[in-house]
């Protein structure tokens, strides 16, 4: 028998989040503390004179340094700027919700009153009966939900399992004279269908509060003497004036559906055990652990599974890294070269070049990734054509990940030569002309005109390609699915070149880790998300939107 | 206006793409779903798909056999679905009750079938009677704690030794080399899968070395051992360092001058193609190879148990010792249908379906009285098998871990000889001590 924990009361689930509520503050300020203090430590930056007597050497050294310098300043400011946004938002929403519920309370007659209890009852009593059914019914329907089936998810939901019962059990039928099975608590519904029941509890609150706004609205529209809308010109305001809700309906349910409620339930996974053994079918019950799972991650314990989550974490952390800024930025910078070379006067067969160029995007990315993973593979066409022994994307050195980085060049240049050769037709040939009248050398011209405005243009384009490199998933998987292996033991799976999604891909499927590798995309999320508002808020296109139009 | 149309064009056809993938849905749930589904009166059956004919054909008998005993039409929709003996694991890796009613499966995959929850115990009943029909080892295979979980099916899937009559004369003293030589001196090609870790551990396994695994009445893996760095009494060597020798020295023949012309390195597809072009001397391979050795060389098909091989350190001889391991039939505890699926099993696996079976496939049956047979008992390839059961080890549930190490041993191997090197006794057994420690490794 597989030890279960002791059944939860609520109160003690309710000390749980106010603990796990306290701990995330304490958390949070000691993270903002830390930055605030590192903050403290700026640099004496240098006024305007003192940087234009800098020689051009010092110039590059002195923004080099105030970049770095400036880092934590730009984290800070931006949760600064963030965090307390959020919060006022959230503030007001729920004081706009108390004061109209307290008017609605205070001020209403007895038909608004009435409909504290009974949804819709302020409809029916203004004749306005569709409206007021259609509340009504949404109330039956939900209290027929809890008492049926929704309680008692909820009351599950809170252990994700009932009674001591393991997921199956075998008994023998006298009559089939066979061993028959009977299947008891599966966590994973419990806890799915616990999830929609919450949802749908939200949804309820949601359409209680607008009932009771509604029936005040009513009341007013009535003390006004105005005309409170009848059932036709309720439908008729929905293909008029509220169409866009008849038209978002669909795509929101879908989105609800296939991504918030994902979404929910997956971030629920982060604080269970749901890792081998249990998920097994024969005792498929996992329960909640709080945040073991992130500590595990963030202390570098052994984890379930005896793997070292945290140090493989930070080591594929690191590389992800640097995979990106590499893939990214090596992308970014020879496909502008060559469109460059390429748009210069004087270069003959520009067509050809370019076609000669994108013929590897027509070809399907898969197929030049495999084709290279085969080339270079140990005994690949490389190898046994120079008959060398070179293990070029197996061995245990830096050899794979620079390899991946050039073959990653290779299929990705054409997409920035691309789109860089558009932008240098566009840029109008006056102000070279007029760069050149002033003196300006080729150098100049690239860095004062040509530059900006590929950067201009392109900034936006540049953060989804780091975005997208951060997880690049087929690159790697198909270059050299991860490897070389990590030292055996505890590594997940692991391999050197892995990024943390491709990582995240062997935890899910060889080896069942469901709640780490939740944990870990959380971080990917929390990761990702920031780098890319930070990055793209502060990116010019953004901010000086009209330059350059 | 117009903007309003296109818009509501635009609502429909995102409506209509999520009806179509929910309709999508529900069509995949219900063509895999034997189990699964509830209400339905359908059984589905798995089995390899080069077998499909054949197992579609024994469900028909099986469905006249119901109408003649009972008079009535049979109540319930027999399907087949094409998943082989080696994926059925996966299959249930992802949903278990999705998975079809009865299935084939090879007896390596017995403990991780049982975690999935994929395998019901059978009854008291039947236990008798396969207890009675069909051969100890492999009943004895079927058995997890104290209950019997699956049906006995075949007895010979292991590899043993099938060459060319012409080529090869198999006596009790001919050893490995030999075999290599004479195919050499008849230009023909020794063909084995020196990169599957399947096949090269049976040097080690032949030195004496074992490996245990053991797991739970649930199917669990608890831990394992084994004794391959361990010195063998009497010898200055351990078994690893023997069996690693030999394979690494079958390696180097691949790249050796005189030799490389004559020993391949291959699975089941080059066989084949060697069979095509009539160049095979012999082969390390097993009886699903036997029809195709059949039709290549008719009476000149000689199969035998492997080889002994003398090791090139101490100059002993030791025999090679093969993986022989089942095939069975299991029923899914989730099947909607538990008493059919079982009789299903049962028919599948009895005494004139196991004939059926070696008639079409010439596949060494598990029941002792089709294996008496005459024509079972003096087919080539089944006689070499159950001679080789005289030395072999069962092809025991083992975790991934253990073929990971194999895997990576062999393909250090052959790295080695690729670029000429050898290993010294030392270095050798420093590779199998990391062997060891690698298979041993708690699984994650």
């Amino acid at each position: 028998m597989k030890n279960l924990p002791p059944v939860v009361t609520t109160g003690q689930i309710a000390l749980i989040v106010v603990l796990n509520v306290l701990a995330a503050l304490l958390i949070l300020s000691v993270v903002l503390l830390f930055i605030g203090l590192v903050r403290k430590r700026r640099m004496n930056e240098a006024s305007e004179l003192q940087y234009l007597m800098m020689d051009a050497k010092e110039k590059t050294a002195y923004r080099l340094k105030r970049f770095f310098y400036r880092i934590p300043d730009a984290v800070y400011t931006f949760y600064a700027v963030l965090i307390p946004t959020l919060a006022k938002k959230a503030w007001r929403t729920i004081a706009g919700i108390g004061r109209t519920l307290k008017d609605a309370l205070v001020h209403g007659d007895w038909k608004t009153r009435c409909s504290f209890l009974v949804m819709g009852f302020s409809y029916f009593a203004r004749k306005r009966y569709a409206r007021g059914l259609l509340f009504f019914a949404l109330e039956v329907f939900y209290i027929l939900y809890m008492a049926l089936f929704g309680g008692y998810q909820i009351f599950r939901f809170f252990t994700l399992y009932e009674g001591n019962l393991q997921g199956r059990e075998k008994y023998w039928d006298d009559v089939e004279g066979i061993y028959q099975y009977r299947y008891h608590d599966n966590s994973q519904l419990i806890l799915i269908y616990g999830t929609l029941t919450l949802i749908f509890t939200i949804a309820f609150l949601y359409a209680w509060y607008k009932n009771i706004k509604a029936a005040y609205t009513a009341q007013e529209y009535e003390e006004a003497g105005r005309h409170i809308p009848i059932a036709k010109e309720d439908l008729h305001a929905l293909v008029d004036a509220q169409y866009h809700k008849t038209l978002l309906a669909v795509p929101l349910a879908g989105l609800m559906i296939f991504t918030i409620f994902p979404i929910i339930f997956m971030i629920f996974i982060a604080f269970t055990n749901y890792y081998p053994p249990n998920t097994a079918e024969v005792d498929n019950l996992f329960h909640w652990v709080g945040w073991e799972n992130f500590s595990t991650l963030l202390t570098g314990g052994l984890g379930a599974g005896n793997v070292e989550f945290g140090r493989v974490f930070g080591t594929l952390l690191l590389w992800t890294v640097i995979w990106a800024v590499f893939a990214t930025f090596t992308n970014y910078i020879l496909g502008m070269l060559v469109a460059i070379i390429i748009n210069k006067k004087g270069i003959r067969l520009k067509k050809l070049w370019r076609t000669v160029l994108v013929m590897t995007i027509a070809v399907p990315q898969f197929v030049s990734l495999l084709l290279m993973s085969q080339m270079f593979a140990d005994n690949g066409v490389i190898n046994s054509l120079f008959g060398t022994k070179i293990g070029f994307l197996t061995e245990h050195s830096l050899l794979p990940k620079v390899m991946v980085i050039l073959i990653n060049i290779w299929v990705g240049i054409p997409h920035t030569m691309l789109m860089v050769s558009g932008i240098l037709m566009n840029i109008p040939a006056d102000l070279y002309e007029s760069a050149k009248i002033d003196g300006a050398g080729p150098v100049k011209q690239y860095m004062k005109i040509t530059l900006p405005y590929i950067l201009h243009v392109t900034t936006p384009s540049l953060i989804t390609a780091f975005i997208g490199n951060l997880n690049n998933f087929g690159v790697i998987y198909l270059l050299t699915g991860g490897g070389p292996s990590m030292s055996a033991a505890f590594s997940g799976g692991a391999g050197e070149t892995d990024l943390l999604i491709t990582w995240l891909y062997k935890l899910v499927f060889d080896k069942k880790q469901y709640a780490m590798a939740s944990v870990v995309s959380i971080f990917m999320f929390i990761l990702t998300s920031v780098v890319s508002l930070i990055a793209y808020n502060r990116s010019k296109a953004v901010k000086n939107e009209e330059d350059f139009m | 206006m117009k903007k309003r149309w296109i818009s509501l064009l635009l609502c429909g056809a995102i409506t209509a793409t999520a009806a179509c993938g929910f309709a999508a849905c529900g069509e995949g749930g219900g063509g895999n779903g034997g189990g699964g589904n509830g209400g339905s009166n359908q059984i589905m059956v798995w089995g390899p798909g080069h077998e499909q004919t054949f197992i579609q054909g024994r469900l028909d008998a099986y469905k006249a056999a119901y109408e003649a005993e009972n008079g009535t039409a049979y109540p319930y929709e027999l399907k087949f679905g094409d998943v082989g003996e080696d994926s059925a694991k996966n299959k249930f890796t992802n949903n278990a009750a999705a998975c079809a009613d009865v299935y084939h499966f090879a007896s390596d995959q017995l403990m991780d079938l049982m975690e999935l929850g994929g395998l019901a115990q059978i009854s008291p009943a039947m236990e008798e009677r396969i207890k009675a029909n069909d051969m100890e080892e492999v009943v004895a295979a079927c058995k997890i704690g104290d209950g019997y979980y699956a049906y006995p099916y075949t007895s010979d899937n292991g590899f043993c030794l099938f060459y060319d009559k012409n080529v090869v004369t198999m006596t009790a003293d001919t050893t490995l080399e030999d075999v290599i030589n004479m195919c050499k001196a008849a230009g023909k090609l020794f063909i084995m899968p020196l990169g599957d870790a399947f096949y090269v551990a049976s040097f080690i396994y032949g030195a004496g070395g074992e490996y245990t695994a053991n797991y739970d009445a649930n199917g669990h893996f608890v831990s394992s051992t084994t004794t391959f760095a361990q010195t063998i009494p009497g010898s200055q060597y351990s078994y690893g360092q023997l069996g690693g020798d030999e394979l690494l020295w079958l390696w180097s023949l691949t790249q050796d001058d005189d030799y490389k012309a004559y020993i391949l390195s291959g699975g089941n597809a080059d066989v084949n193609s060697a069979l095509d072009n009539q160049s095979v001397g012999a082969a390390v391979t097993g009886p699903w190879e036997a029809t195709q050795f059949e039709d290549a060389l008719g009476p000149d098909f000689g199969a035998s148990a492997l080889p002994n091989w003398e090791s090139r350190l101490d100059g002993q001889t030791y025999p090679w010792v093969p993986f022989i391991g089942f095939k069975m039939i299991g029923v899914n505890p989730h099947s909607q249908h538990l008493a059919e699926a079982h009789k299903i099993a049962a028919f599948l696996s009895s005494e004139e379906s196991q004939e059926a079976h070696f008639d079409s496939f010439l596949v060494g049956p598990s029941n002792k009285n089709v294996a008496a047979l005459d024509k079972v008992k003096n087919s080539t390839a089944f006689k070499a098998i159950t001679e080789q059961k005289a030395h072999y080890k069962l092809q025991a549930p083992c975790p991934q871990s253990y073929w990971n190490a194999m895997t990576s041993l062999t393909e250090d191997c052959k790295n080695l000889a690729a670029s000429n090197e050898t290993l010294t006794a030392d270095q050798m057994q420093a590779r199998i001590v990391q062997l060891a420690q690698e298979m041993t490794e708690v699984a994650s």
